[in-house]
């Protein structure tokens, strides 16, 4: 019943959880401390319509 | 007459001047006694008078009078050296509060105001608490991209106002299939900016609000302390979870092994990507290879 993508994930899961991590699931870069927004993302095919929120 | 008397008195004025309906010369009048105060450098006066002014006009429906003070309140601001601080904040807010999402020149004026607290806060972009009231702003006023670069930079409130607002903008695409679209916005701004927390919020928030409303197929799957969604349909979903973990790792093999799995499904994202490579794994960017440059610097003897 397992496709080979939910393969792929449980073994991977298993693998990057397998040390502790670098950073904490919590951690945040503070906001002073940010000096890069990495890069634009492209526009979405979609209008947003604000009227209709 | 002590100067807050005479400031409480010209206010008085130029609120019956706002209630008898002469809004020209009620703004007229005050910019002209503000003028008096900054030429006198007595700029605490300067800024009451014009953030009352401003705040009347405001309440009067008087868009284009209002910004126009607001503007100059932010000139006064720029001279007087008024550094970003609550109180500096809270005043801006107040007027941001009072604005017609509508009016024409919105974008101008928080413009104007987030320069200020980048020339006079700490931050580089600006002040966050002044993000959060200018994003929320911008979205009612339909400015969704201009809303979405001020809510990334926001408070932790910012957070659940970036996800209803991606949120309403999905349910109004009319297309379930665009989930991946709308989610990998916060995933990739947070990531970005290096908050996790904020990327494992939208995760959870966003994905839960997905399944609800669409009735996705998933899965919970869980392995010490990670857990995802998994989704039969959706590998887009799956691909940017698991790349918020990867990024925690900071490891390259499973960064690059990540990329392998899905390198069909991922190619829009591949500058993205390019740019967390460098950030959290330390894969340098190549650049292109200028051969006519490397030829030339061979013959002449340069590397």
């Amino acid at each position: 019943m397992s496709t080979p993508e939910k393969e792929f994930i449980t073994k991977f899961i298993s693998l990057a959880s397998l040390k502790t991590s670098e950073l904490s699931a919590e951690s945040k870069k503070p906001l002073h401390d940010v000096t890069n927004l990495g890069v634009a993302l492209p526009a979405l095919r979609y209008k947003y319509d604000h009227k209709r929120a | 007459m002590s100067n807050n008397s005479r400031l409480t008195k010209t206010l008085a004025r130029f609120q019956a001047r706002i209630e008898a309906g002469d809004f020209y010369e009620a703004h007229q009048t005050l910019r002209t006694i503000a003028n008096r105060y900054v030429r006198s450098k007595n700029y605490n006066d300067a800024i009451d008078l014009i953030t009352q002014g401003a705040l009347a006009l405001l309440t009067a429906k008087q868009g284009g009078s209002a910004t126009d003070l607001i503007f100059y309140l932010l000139e006064v601001y720029d001279v007087a050296e008024i550094s970003v601080s609550e109180v500096s904040v809270a005043r801006l807010v107040q007027l941001l509060a009072n604005i017609d999402p509508e009016e024409p020149n919105v974008k101008d004026v928080v413009t104007g105001m987030n320069n200020w607290s980048i020339k006079f806060g700490s931050c580089k972009y600006g002040d966050p608490y002044l993000h959060a009231v200018i994003g929320s702003k911008l979205a009612d006023g339909g400015h969704v991209y201009e809303a979405e670069r001020y809510l990334v930079l926001g408070t932790h409130d910012s957070v659940d106002q970036y996800i209803s607002l991606l949120w309403d903008w999905y349910t109004q695409s009319g297309d379930i299939k665009t989930a991946g679209d709308f989610f990998s916005r916060p995933i990739f701004n947070y990531l970005f900016i290096g908050n996790l927390q904020n990327a494992y919020a939208v995760k959870e928030k966003f994905l839960r609000k997905f399944i609800e409303y669409t009735g996705a197929k998933f899965e919970t799957v869980t392995k010490n302390g990670f857990e995802m969604f998994y989704f039969d349909d959706y590998a887009d979903l799956n691909f940017l979870q698991l790349l918020i973990l990867t990024c925690q790792t900071k490891n390259a093999d499973l960064f690059k092994n990540l990329k392998v799995h899905y390198a069909g499904s991922i190619e829009q994202y591949s500058s993205q990507l390019e740019y967390l490579g460098q950030e959290y794994f330390g894969i340098k960017i190549q650049k292109p290879v200028n051969f006519m440059q490397d030829i030339m610097s061979g013959l002449l003897g340069g590397k």
